[in-house]
């Protein structure tokens, strides 16, 4: 897991491998202290991501409640094909933007 | 492609999981399960196991993988020694639509069936839950 700030309000995380439930389970601590605390909008670049369970969606939608509660943000960026249609099987992109790249995370943010 | 169908036993512990989840994807690719047939299988895979140990009371989990040359499908088979339990008649959770109304469980099952083109579950002479997986290997 990699950490970018962007900015005072904004940080980039790039998370990497499987988020299945070892996956989630060995960065969910610092994924989540990362983010959290210091309630500044996450950009979580998903490009290197090759799986993602129901287990990875739950750990998005709390943090992204908890972003929530702290007027913050949490956005998805780039997932693989497949990553995304497994997203869309659930919605998730009603309640978490997710966005091509970078620049349109930006964009969705300063709307 | 491989048709003797690979067989996995293993135990229904969170320690075990990883090892299974490994062994079960180079089932998947000795069969030559490739993108989003390979995606589904293991998405499969990891929601009925983990389901199965979260409610913790089978000791042991078996999954068969049967693939046949020329078929446009797969189908994963697994089954444990625990109380009965059909996830088929389990309710159908709503998607949220707004971040408030997300609830953090109920997604497996929805998975599940969005992976798979057909789902069937019984309880076994032998008094284990068998659910039986098909997941197309072609797009349709």
């Amino acid at each position: 897991m990699q950490i970018n700030p962007l900015g005072d309000d904004r940080v980039k995380v790039i998370l990497k491998g499987r988020l299945d439930t070892p996956g989630v389970d060995r960065i969910e601590t610092r994924f989540v202290a990362a983010v959290v605390p210091a309630g500044r909008h996450a950009l979580v670049d998903l490009s290197e991501v090759e799986f993602v369970g129901s287990l990875g969606v739950r750990m998005f939608i709390s943090v992204a409640r908890s972003l929530r509660l702290k007027q913050a943000q949490l956005l998805l960026i780039a997932p693989q094909t497949q990553v995304h249609d497994m997203f869309d099987h659930v919605s998730l992109s009603d309640i978490i933007p997710i966005c091509a790249d970078e620049a349109e995370a930006e964009r969705t943010l300063d709307a | 492609m491989e048709t003797t169908p690979h067989v996995l036993r293993f135990a229904a512990t969170r320690a075990s999981f990883e090892q299974a989840s490994a062994d079960a994807r180079a089932a998947l690719e000795a069969c030559g399960v490739h993108g989003s047939a390979r995606y589904n299988a293991e998405l499969v895979f990891e929601e009925v196991v983990t389901n199965v140990i979260r409610h913790g009371h089978a000791p042991e989990i078996e999954m068969s993988l049967a693939c046949l040359p020329g078929a446009d499908e797969i189908v994963l088979t697994f089954e444990d020694a625990g109380p009965p339990f059909d996830p088929l008649k389990q309710p159908a959770k709503p998607l949220p639509k707004s971040i408030e109304d997300a609830t953090l469980g109920g997604l497996g099952l929805l998975l599940v069936r969005k992976a798979s083109t057909c789902l069937h579950y019984e309880r076994t002479p032998g008094e284990k839950n068998r659910l039986t997986v098909t997941i197309a290997t072609r797009e349709r």
